[in-house]
C-alpha cells in the first residue's frame, strides 16, 4: 500500500510517492540515516507530480488557507488531478498539518490521510532534498520564491488594513 | 556614554576569530559586522567606514546591551554556528536588529528566516528585509511552525529568542521541521520568564536537562553577565550524527 506526501512550498504544490509506511515504519532509525544522503532517499520517495505557483497573488492565496490549516481550490484540483482514485486503489496521504485531514475529508470523505513519526522524518527528507528531487525546476526557483511569498505574507499580517495609508485626516 | 571612534579618530578592523564578525579597535575595543547595506543604519548603531584602496568598507557596530548573541560572542561562546553562506532560522525577530547583524555575517550565500509574531515589531521587520535580502521575514507564530511551512528550507543553524516558559519545547518544535541532522542550536534563557521562584542557575540547569530530552546536545553555556541580568545563553547540536 503506497504512501503519497503533500508537500506545500512557495513555488507550488508536489506530491511524492513512497513505499507504505507499515514498510518503512519500522525502520525509523534508518530513514533518519537517509535522510541524509539523496541517493538513498531516493529509493524511499520520488516525486510523483508538482504544480508550480504561477502568479504572486496565487502563491500568497495558497498559503493565507495552508497557514490557515484550510485547502485552497488549487489544492483541491491539484489532489483532484494527481492523486489514484481512493475507492479502486489502496494508499495514504501523509500530509505535514494535523488539521488538514479534517479540511481534507470535506472533499474526499474515503480518504485517509496519515501523520506520525515515521512521515515527519520523511517529511524532513523531502525538505532536505527538494531542489534536487524536482529536477527540471530552477534550483534558485524555491529561495526566490520564499523570499518573495514571506514579504507578501508578511506584509498582509502586519497590514491588515492596506488603505491605512490612504486615509486623510479631515 | 558616547564612546567609541569619533571623526577622524584612528580605528582599526580586525577579523575576529568567528568569521564575519569583527572587533573594531578604537579607543575601546568593539564587535561589529560588516553591512550588507552601506550607508543605512536599522537602530542608530554607530556606522565605521574603513577606505581600503579604492573601496570604502562599512562596519556597523553590534551592542552587546541590545543583541543577546552579541553578548554570547563577547562572553566567550566557543562555537557560534553562525558562518558566512549559512542559513539561520531566527526565532523572536522583534524589529530586527540583532537579525541584521546575523545577515551581515550570513552574507548574500547565506539567507535569515527571521521569524516574529507581534505585528508591531513584524512591521519593522518587513521594512528592515526590504533593505537586505537575505532576510525571509516571516510574521507568524513561532509556536505552530507548520504555519510557515512553505517558506522555510532545512537550515544549519536554529536560534531563539522568545523569552517564553516553554520555549525549549517551541524550539524542538521548529527544529523538528527545519534544523538539519548536526545542526546548531542557539537559545536565549531568561531566567524569570521560565521560574522566578527559584534561583536562576537552577533554571538554566533544568533548562539544559530538557533541551536533553528533546534531542538536544547541549554543549556550552555562556551567563550573558554584564550585558543582561540572569539571561543565560546554551549552545550545542540537534542530532549529532
Amino acid at each position: 500500500m503506497a504512501t503519497y506526501y503533500l508537500f506545500e512550498t512557495a513555488t507550488g504544490y508536489s506530491l511524492f510517492e513512497g513505499k507504505s509506511i507499515e514498510e518503512i515504519g519500522g525502520l525509523l532509525a534508518s530513514v533518519q540515516e537517509s535522510i541524509t544522503s539523496l541517493k538513498r532517499f531516493k529509493k524511499i520517495v520520488k516525486l510523483h507530480a508538482f504544480m508550480p505557483f504561477t502568479l504572486a497573488e496565487q502563491a500568497l492565496e495558497n498559503m493565507q488557507e495552508i497557514s490557515a490549516g484550510r485547502y485552497h481550490k488549487d489544492l483541491k484540483n491539484f489532489l483532484k488531478m494527481n492523486m489514484p482514485s481512493v475507492k479502486k486503489n489502496k494508499y495514504k496521504l501523509a500530509v505535514e498539518d494535523s488539521r488538514l485531514p479534517n479540511a481534507l475529508n470535506e472533499i474526499f470523505p474515503d480518504l485517509c490521510c496519515i501523520k506520525n513519526e515515521t512521515t515527519n522524518e520523511i517529511f524532513r527528507g523531502i525538505r532536505m532534498h527538494f531542489d534536487e528531487m524536482i529536477e527540471g525546476f530552477d534550483v534558485k526557483n524555491l529561495a526566490r520564491g520564499q523570499l518573495g511569498l514571506a514579504h507578501a505574507y508578511s506584509r498582509s499580517k502586519v497590514m491588515t488594513d492596506i488603505k491605512r495609508y490612504d486615509k486623510h485626516i479631515i | 556614554p558616547r564612546g567609541g571612534p569619533r571623526g577622524g579618530a584612528k580605528v582599526i578592523v580586525e577579523p575576529h576569530r568567528f568569521p564575519g564578525v569583527y572587533i573594531i579597535r578604537g579607543k575601546e575595543d568593539m564587535i561589529g559586522t560588516r553591512s550588507l547595506a552601506p550607508g543605512e543604519t536599522v537602530y542608530q548603531e554607530k556606522k565605521v567606514q574603513i577606505q581600503e584602496g579604492e573601496i570604502k568598507i562599512e562596519y556597523r557596530v553590534w551592542n552587546p546591551y541590545r543583541s543577546k548573541i552579541a553578548a554570547t560572542i563577547l562572553g566567550g561562546v566557543e562555537q557560534l554556528g553562525i558562518r558566512p553562506g549559512c542559513k539561520v532560522l531566527y526565532l523572536g525577530a522583534a524589529s530586527g536588529t540583532t537579525v541584521s547583524h546575523v545577515a551581515d555575517i550570513v552574507g548574500l550565500e547565506g539567507s535569515v528566516y527571521a521569524v516574529e509574531f507581534s505585528e508591531r515589531s513584524g512591521r519593522d521587520l518587513v521594512n528592515m528585509a526590504k533593505k537586505r535580502i537575505n532576510v525571509v521575514p516571516i510574521v507568524d507564530d513561532a509556536r505552530h511552525p507548520i504555519r510557515y511551512r512553505m517558506l522555510v528550507p532545512m537550515v544549519d543553524v536554529l536560534f531563539a529568542d522568545v523569552a517564553q516558559r516553554d520555549q525549549a519545547r517551541i524550539l524542538a518544535l521548529n527544529a523538528q521541521h527545519y534544523l538539519k541532522n548536526g545542526g546548531r542550536f542557539l537559545i536565549s534563557i531568561k531566567a524569570n520568564c521560565i521560574d522566578s521562584t527559584v534561583e536562576p542557575s537552577v533554571v538554566f540547569e533544568r533548562e539544559i536537562e530538557t533541551l536533553k530530552e528533546l534531542g538536544f546536545v547541549p554543549e556550552e553555556m555562556i551567563t550573558l553577565e554584564p550585558y543582561e541580568v540572569d539571561h543565560a545563553a546554551v549552545s550545542g547540536v540537534y542530532r549529532p550524527s
